[in-house]
């Protein structure tokens, strides 16, 4: 399995933008069928992270949502 | 600490897994080919999904006797480097010219790979005037500056020792008007300034011959020929 560096990149990005206020958020195009989020979702399949993996300074962790690749 | 850490990533693996697995098996139910080539389908499940799916089939690449020198782990290095921004700038290119990539797998029997669906027609299409997935280039379509365009980005590739080797007008996308090229299953880059690079040592010892991009050529030839036939 290989994850590309521009997905992690865009997953790194919508991270940044988390917050309580915000704590989902959309990827950017063309990865919008992903969402990164601070609570794990109930439903659905999910993988987590670690800001500081993403080099984002903040402690914890968030979740990575995907869901109907292919449309 | 270790075992956390391994366990992330299996757990991991298993999300993209489980991402794999719901893909293949939509498309089992309901499935739009993009793109038939002699070693993979490309597929998405609603034509506008903005990823689509390459499966490379390797039980093809033997019955075709194919010679492919890439499997979709280092197709995806090459989109990652080609879609890097800093990296196209200092080649001169200031645009989009590959599909983004998602993440890829391999196992003994497939290769799978997600990428951008590039929602445009390929010059194949326009060759074959094939219009039920997506609108061909009407008349007025400036075909000299995308070839201009084409050309340029080929010549900067090849400048910075990438060679993607099997260019012809099935791996030609039109995006807004402008080239993205697609499938670098056969892509090289080249580290040294005096090697060829469509001649390769293959495993057995013999010399590999790839394409050159000169195939593009006839596509070109066909398309300047089908325009000027149509707007006279």
């Amino acid at each position: 399995m290989k994850i590309s560096k521009t997905f992690r990149s865009a997953i790194g990005w919508a991270a940044e933008k988390l917050s309580e206020e915000n704590r989902r958020v959309a990827l950017g195009s063309p990865y919008e069928s992903f969402a990164v989020c601070l609570d794990k979702p109930a439903d659905g399949e999910s993988t987590i992270y670690s800001f500081r993996e993403m080099l984002i300074e903040k402690d914890g962790d968030f979740y990575l949502v995907g869901k109907n690749l292919l449309g | 600490m270790r075992a956390r850490i391994e366990k992330g990533q299996e757990e991991r693996i298993a999300f993209f897994n489980g991402l794999i697995e719901e893909a293949v098996a939509r498309l089992e139910r309901c499935k739009i080919m993009l793109g038939e080539g002699k070693t993979a389908d490309v597929c998405v499940v609603d034509q506008e999904s903005s990823i689509c799916l390459k499966t490379v089939i390797k039980s093809r690449i033997k019955e075709n006797r194919i010679s492919l020198r890439n499997g979709v782990n280092d197709e995806i290095e090459f989109l990652d480097k080609l879609s890097d921004r800093e990296f196209l700038k200092s080649i001169g290119i200031d645009r989009k010219i590959v599909p983004s990539p998602l993440f890829s797998k391999q196992d003994a029997k497939y290769g799978f790979l997600f990428m951008e669906n590039i929602k445009g027609p390929s010059l194949k299409d326009v060759i074959d005037r094939k219009d039920d997935l997506y609108k061909l280039p009407g008349s007025d379509f400036d075909w000299d500056a995308f070839f201009s365009g084409l050309d340029d980005i080929v010549a900067k590739l090849h400048k910075a020792g990438i060679y993607h080797r099997d260019l012809h007008a099935g791996n030609i996308m039109i995006e807004n008007g402008l080239p993205v090229i697609i499938d670098f299953g056969n892509a090289y880059e080249s580290y040294l300034s005096d090697e060829n690079p469509y001649e390769e040592e293959g495993p057995t010892g013999t010399t590999i011959y790839s394409s050159d991009e000169k195939n593009i050529e006839d596509a070109k030839k066909q398309i300047i020929e089908l325009y000027k036939t149509q707007t006279q």
